[in-house]
């Protein structure tokens, strides 16, 4: 009996669909599992059914716009299955809204992800593939991202581009030292490289794909001619604090893309091998020439991005 | 009312624009015929705007900060550093008042962005929300010494019972803070509660209403009744327009009329703002914004 718990049904009124579609059944009778007095129930006596699903609708909607920034490949793609455009607008959930702003991108992409296999049952298999490496990248992406929001450096309270890239890292002798990787680092195979992918089925800006989507969602067809080709890579991405103000901290993400079969070497990586020593291990069991200065542009291409440091 | 309120600058007839988005506010500032005033939505760091704002500012243009991360109503209080930032913001833009729809912006822990909810969260009009209300304009009061203007939020439901001029009244009159109505919002009120604001205009202190807005809107088809959606980049709708000529005779310490434009072309922006100020000029019964509009026609 507080204002706490009207507070409360006000947001899950707005947030949680089976309590809504009671709601618009019953009236406040559907408000029985809150500690309301008859007076606090009656209060939402007034509210007009129709007019509720109109706030969510336009609600979710401008959420999804932003969360349509953080998942754009994978909003594109799940634009082509029936009921994904639904099933994106059901995500905005009670789950997904009562995270922290900066936490709620990563809920709403886990939650994608736990729906994804019945979501795909019936497609085209390397749709499947595409759409699970895909949604893995963009949550790493979010999920590095909210990290390190939560983790502004103690020492700083106000900055912009404050630690990446770090050319300092490369001098003549970064070969030879240990390697490790950077904190909030997150790799992903995919099956032909997300930036070209990416380019070919965003077709506006990420701001506007959201309702762009929602007017001209994707065609398999098109997905099917994007997916022709095979090109497997390895997406590496770190976040990194790109501006810090007292009220807010806004993190960027470096990214590399590398040939996918630099990924087993990413194991290698553990703050004790230097670059020399895993090339060494390469050659020990037969790699070529052309292989060895390939993994050697690659590790340095990563330590330019400040992916991984030396130690 | 307080002295503070009564000093503020009359600024006459303005827009509200997003900054870097057509139209562009720093070419209609201070173009014949433009607005006399620039109202923006931003972060809450000035250094995000700064730049553009200084452009429109050197065309002695005034401008006047809406933030859209502010709770004025509801248990989950307001960063203190979030605060304190918005009080330098106001003070480095030189923004005369600031004003922001009374809603929820945030839930529970964590600064937010109204956006972050999808948009603002309209409070539950009954006597407990009220109080809460009270606290929240005070707490800011305490912090930002600039004059709060409290808006009425868009709703297309409404929760609680305290007529919505009653609610802003006792919250006007308890916190001294100023008003703005925006005539929109007052439209879906009306639609989604079924009763005439006006109705309830006797609670309403409007010697308190310094600034009105008005802005395009749709109307969703209802079972019984339209359902009043706020959008920027639609025409003005008419019985928003009916809102305005209704209220411009009762609001005798008007300062700034804002037409929120974003979205709209140019051409059309000049058009409504001189419609705006021709009915400023026949209806208002404040006689300093109807000669601060005199003063900007002369030659």
């Amino acid at each position: 009996m507080s204002f706490a718990e009207q507070e409360r049904a006000l947001f899950d009124l707005l947030f949680d669909q089976p309590l809504r579609d009671d709601f618009c059944a019953r009236s406040a009778a559907a408000l029985s599992d809150y500690q309301l007095t008859a007076t606090e129930r009656a209060d939402f006596k007034r509210i007009r059914p129709e007019g509720l699903m109109v706030d969510v609708a336009l609600r979710a909607d401008q959420i999804l716009v932003h969360l349509c920034r953080q998942f754009p490949l994978t909003f594109s793609l799940v634009s082509s299955l029936s009921n994904g455009m639904e099933l994106l607008r059901k995500l905005v959930n009670r789950q997904t809204m009562l995270q922290l702003p900066e936490d709620r991108a990563t809920q709403f992409g886990l939650q994608l992800q736990e729906q994804l296999e019945e979501l795909v049952a019936d497609c085209d298999p390397t749709l499947q593939v595409m759409l699970g490496a895909s949604l893995a990248t963009e949550l790493g992406l979010t999920w590095t991202s909210a990290i390190l929001k939560k983790q502004p450096p103690a020492d700083q309270t106000s900055a912009e581009n404050t630690r990446i890239p770090d050319t300092k890292m490369t001098d003549s002798y970064w070969i030879d030292r240990p390697i490790t990787l950077a904190a909030q680092v997150a790799a992903t195979l995919l099956p032909q490289p997300y930036t070209v992918i990416k380019e070919q089925l965003c077709p506006v800006d990420s701001i506007q794909l959201w309702a762009h989507l929602s007017k001209n969602p994707l065609t398999q067809p098109k997905i099917k001619t994007a997916l022709n080709t095979k090109q497997p890579s390895l997406f590496i991405s770190r976040a990194y604090f790109s501006k810090i103000t007292p009220c807010e901290t806004q993190v960027g993400q470096v990214t590399l893309e590398l040939n996918d079969g630099f990924a087993p070497l990413l194991q290698q990586i553990d703050g004790k091998n230097s670059v020399n020593q895993i090339i060494e291990q390469l050659v020990d069991i037969g790699a070529s020439d052309s292989i060895v200065a390939g993994v050697k542009t690659g590790f340095k291409q990563l330590l330019e991005s400040s992916i991984i440091e030396v130690v | 009312m307080n002295s503070q309120i009564k000093e503020l600058p009359t600024l006459g007839v303005g827009a509200s624009l997003s900054l870097s988005a057509d139209p562009d506010p720093v070419q209609l500032a201070g173009t014949i015929g433009g607005p006399s005033f620039i109202e923006y939505a931003g972060q809450v760091g000035v250094e995000s705007v700064i730049e553009e704002i200084s452009q429109i500012t050197a065309t002695g243009t005034t401008v006047l900060f809406h933030p859209a991360y502010i709770n004025f109503c509801g248990s989950f209080a307001n960063s203190s550093a979030w605060l304190e930032q918005t009080a330098h913001h106001i003070e480095t833009v030189q923004s005369p008042w600031f004003a922001q729809d009374l809603a929820y912006c945030f839930w529970q822990g964590g600064a937010g962005y109204a956006t972050q909810l999808g948009n603002f969260l309209p409070p539950i009009f009954n006597q407990n929300s009220l109080q809460l209300a009270i606290t929240r304009i005070q707490e800011v009061q305490a912090t930002i010494p600039a004059t709060v203007a409290i808006e009425p939020p868009p709703v297309t439901f409404i929760v609680g019972d305290i007529p919505l001029f009653e609610f802003f009244g006792e919250l006007a009159i308890a916190t001294d803070c100023a008003l703005l109505l925006d005539m929109g919002h007052l439209v879906s009120y009306e639609m989604a509660s079924g009763a005439r604001v006006l109705d309830a205009l006797a609670a309403l202190p409007c010697e308190r209403v310094i600034e009105v807005h008005i802005a395009g809107g749709r109307l969703e088809q209802g079972d019984a009744t339209p359902i009043y959606i706020d959008a920027h980049e639609s025409a003005i709708l008419d019985q928003t327009w009916q809102m305005f000529i209704a209220l411009l005779p009762l609001l005798p310490n008007l300062k700034a009329v804002c037409y929120e434009c974003e979205g709209m072309d140019e051409q059309t922006v000049r058009h409504t703002l001189e419609k705006i100020r021709q009915l400023v000029r026949q209806h208002s019964s404040a006689n300093a914004l109807v000669a601060r509009l005199d003063e900007i026609d002369k030659p």
